[in-house]
């Protein structure tokens, strides 16, 4: 036997050991295709929610962008509305002023008119007091005036005035003087 | 309308979302008018790749329904086509204004498909069956990158061919490719014999692989290599039988009432054998609801050898740096796998950080295997003081003293055979764990004699198989099976023993040359699941050795394994042989040594009835008694039992 060749029996042994050992390295690939099957399908679900929902944001950012022309237009609306409403303020604080010096002018005439009539009130109170006082002392005299009305009555009832009227006819015939 | 004013635009895209265009060919169609304008205005879609023009504009008759004043709702539909890059683009949909402007009415992402590699064989042939030993040519073409090697593989072969070879036929196909008039190729030799549809293989200048199928079959029938009664058009015989079995369909798991977070704590890497255990009980348990990770000292990227694991793999470094579950606790439990010092000193120090309860699984005699390591009786070494054994035991081995401590401070232990309750100290919960085999591989699973036919020496040859490493603990057993092997091929027809696993003991010079011509020694097989496949391959399972301090406190896990294929099997009368019917669930012998297993393969080749109800008694018992859900169940159930910590 020429010993460079390997014994017959060995070589058939390996051939059976690598046939076997063949199956095994099939069954590695078949789960490495399977494996790389399955992550490939998943890449590509996983791709594809990665585009939908990019898409979504896309939508999301499309929509704020018009919202948010939307606003800006808006804002430019309210600027031009702010202005208006500043000129009119404007006009109307110069109006606001020349009220309120026209209106503390009147103030001052009427604290002027209050004390004015304050001291005719005051006046008015002296006077009604004076009154009063003349009222009181009119009708004191007015009961004296009755009083004496009453006196002169009485006198002029009297026996003796009537006994002496002819006297006093006398003294008018006289003198002169009326009754 | 004023330049600058905004045209109101109404447009669909109407090829379906997300938009992808397969070999760099884009294609969008839809619909786009201005209400502003009274004619549809011209459309494009940009991207920064480029511009993909209008190129036709189909009728609608739907639009004009939608907007039945506009004058140009009949005529605003649009085709958009074109080319661009691969590439994932934001493409923007745009109208024209009449002063030329452009005015994006959509964006919309685009994702553009490489183009494949175009590949043609036309010499000598452009198709069909190619018989002769000639040269051929054809042309290949990536449209992206030049190809700087190319191979053209049919059946079992691979031959270089040259490329860059002018090819102005190719370059007008393809006006805008630089590189088309060189895209053509030669082979460098004649064909060789092979059979097979031709694929061309190419190397890019960017190195990245690319492989196109032809329209040619070669069929060389001889070559100097191969001899011409050597027919290589025959179809492949797979190990996978005609009508192979499936799987059973398991029943869905049981919720658990009470999740917990279960930490197991392995002295060893996922390839370890126990890592087989472990794994299945994770995965139970996760399947359960349970939160499980897996603790290993070194290789956690072994974890890959287990098909589709349920749970956290880790290594006991991360585990200390800090362990947190999915609810952010940590572990309720923590199954020590064994006594061995890495394992107790880990999962010490995680009980004192997180007050889990402890429980310790027995799966061997460690005493025994700790005095067969170190070559001393194990009285001796239990003997000697803490800090010599500390010097002296490694770390996936256990220490006499501190693995006694171990055991007398864990809330409960798991034993995988009752014989282990010996160490279990009195009044400690212990419940038996028997493992069982992966039902989504392990099952029975017919001959395939077509690979058989072509694999046996002998019409009469019966094949044995063996799995697992052959260590200190039973190379004197294995040797025992090398010996019956020797002894029935001396005696009787051929027997081939298949032997899977690492060898880290040598066996007798004599012996090993004397097997060698019967033992099919593959090696290591990385993947567990591709076992059975090849364990179908065997007549008879056979577990050598006998009862000894060694083998009566341990349970092999192959057994199971064995006994869920359908073959006869054949072990001792220790451990799993004790509680096995001989007869009727396996073939027992009081010791399996080279005499017994040789008499045990002789009486079943001489029996083949006998040898096909031990095969169904093999079934029915593993259908009785092993089952990672029952056991997982059991396991759950224990660590409720155990008090709250």
């Amino acid at each position: 036997m020429n010993p460079a060749h390997p014994d017959p029996g060995e070589m058939l042994q390996r051939v059976r050991q690598q046939l076997i050992l063949a199956q095994v390295r099939i069954m590695e690939l078949e789960d490495t295709r399977d494996e790389t099957g399955g992550r490939l399908e998943e890449t590509g679900k996983l791709l594809q929610a990665a585009q939908s929902l990019a898409d979504q944001k896309l939508d999301e950012a499309a929509h704020a962008e018009r919202v948010r022309a939307d606003l800006q237009a808006q804002f430019v609306h309210l600027q031009h509305v702010q202005q208006l409403t500043q000129q009119e303020l404007r006009v109307a604080q110069d109006r606001l002023a020349v009220t309120e010096q026209a209106l503390a002018a009147e103030k001052q005439g009427t604290a002027d008119f209050a004390a004015q009539l304050r001291q005719l009130q005051e006046i008015q109170r002296k006077l009604e007091a004076r009154l009063a006082e003349a009222t009181t002392s009119n009708e004191a005299r007015q009961q004296r005036v009755g009083e004496l009305d009453v006196e002169i009555r009485g006198m002029k009832a009297s026996r003796s005035w009537r006994w002496t009227a002819w006297l006093r006819s006398l003294e008018r015939t006289v003198l002169g003087k009326k009754p | 309308m004023s330049p600058s004013a905004t045209l109101r635009l109404h447009a669909e895209i109407e090829t379906p979302r997300p938009l992808r265009a397969r070999a760099r060919e884009v294609t969008v169609k839809g619909w786009c008018l201005a209400e502003d304008l009274p004619d549809p205005p011209p459309v494009r879609l940009s991207t920064s790749a480029g511009i993909v023009p209008l190129t036709a504009r189909p009728p609608r008759t739907d639009v004009p329904q939608l907007f039945p004043a506009h004058p140009a709702a009949a005529g605003c539909g649009f085709v958009l086509s074109g080319r661009l890059p691969a590439g994932v683009y934001a493409a923007c949909f745009e109208a024209q204004h009449p002063d030329g402007r452009w005015q994006v009415f959509k964006r919309l992402t685009l994702t553009v498909e490489p183009w494949p590699l175009a590949a043609v064989m036309d010499e000598p042939i452009a198709a069909g069956l190619l018989r002769d030993r000639v040269k051929v040519g054809g042309w290949a073409l990536d449209l992206d990158e030049p190809v700087a090697e190319l191979t053209l593989r049919y059946g079992h072969r691979e031959i270089a061919c040259d490329v860059g070879r002018p090819r102005e036929d190719v370059s007008a196909l393809f006006p805008g490719v630089p590189h088309a008039g060189h895209a053509g190729f030669r082979s460098q030799d004649f064909l060789v014999a092979g059979h097979g549809p031709v694929r061309v293989r190419a190397r890019l200048a960017n190195g990245r692989i690319a492989i196109a199928p032809t329209t040619v079959c070669f069929s060389v029938a001889t070559d100097e290599n191969h001899a011409a009664d050597l027919d290589l058009t025959l179809p492949r015989i797979g190990l996978a039988a005609e009508g192979a079995a499936q799987p059973p369909t398991r029943p869905a798991p049981v919720r658990a009432a009470r999740p917990r977070n279960v930490l197991f704590v392995l002295y060893g890497s996922f390839a370890s054998n126990s890592a087989l255990h472990v794994a299945a009980l994770a995965n139970e348990l996760a399947a359960a609801g349970h939160a499980v990770a897996v603790a290993v000292p070194h290789d956690a990227v072994t974890l890959a050898h287990h098909d589709r694991p349920a749970f956290r793999g880790l290594t006991f470094a991360e585990a200390e740096q800090g362990l947190v579950f999915p609810d952010g606790c940590g572990p309720d439990v923590i199954h020590a796998w064994t006594t061995r010092e890495n394992v107790r000193v880990l999962t010490e120090k995680l009980r004192a950080r997180h007050g889990s309860r402890v429980l310790v699984h027995l799966e061997d005699n460690e005493q025994q295997l700790l005095a067969l390591s170190l070559a001393r009786p194990f009285a001796e070494l239990d003997r000697l003081g803490d800090g010599e054994l500390d010097r002296l035991v490694p770390p996936d081995l256990s220490h006499p003293h501190r693995s006694r401590a171990f055991l007398a401070a864990a809330d409960g232990i798991t034993v995988i055979t009752e014989r282990l309750r010996s160490f279990v100290p009195a009044g400690k919960p212990c419940l038996t764990l028997w493992p069982a085999a992966d039902a989504r591989h392990f099952y029975p699973r017919p001959r395939p004699d077509a690979f058989r036919r072509v694999l046996d020496s002998a019409p009469d040859e019966t094949v044995l198989f063996y799995h697992g490493n052959v260590h200190a603990a039973n190379a004197a057993e294995v040797q025992e099976l090398y010996a019956a092997v020797v002894e029935l091929n001396r005696s009787g027809p051929p027997v081939t023993l298949i032997r899977t696993g690492r060898d880290s003991v040598a066996f007798p010079a004599g012996l090993a040359a004397a097997a060698a011509p019967f033992v099919l020694a593959l090696g290591e097989i990385t993947h567990h699941r591709h076992l059975p496949a090849l364990m179908a391959l065997a007549d008879i399972f056979v577990q050598p050795g006998g009862p000894d301090e060694f083998n009566d406190y341990r349970f092999p896990s192959k057994l199971p394994e064995f006994f869920a294929l359908g073959r006869p099997v054949v072990l001792p009368r220790t451990n799993l042989g004790t509680l096995v019917r001989h007869g009727t669930d396996a073939y027992v012998l009081d010791r399996a040594d080279a005499a017994g297993i040789a008499g045990a393969v002789r009486a079943l080749r001489a029996d083949p009835v006998l040898s096909g109800q031990l095969g169904r008694g093999a079934v029915a018992f593993a259908e009785r008694h092993f089952s990672w859900p029952r056991t997982a169940e059991a396991l759950a159930n224990f660590h409720l039992s155990l008090a709250p910590s």
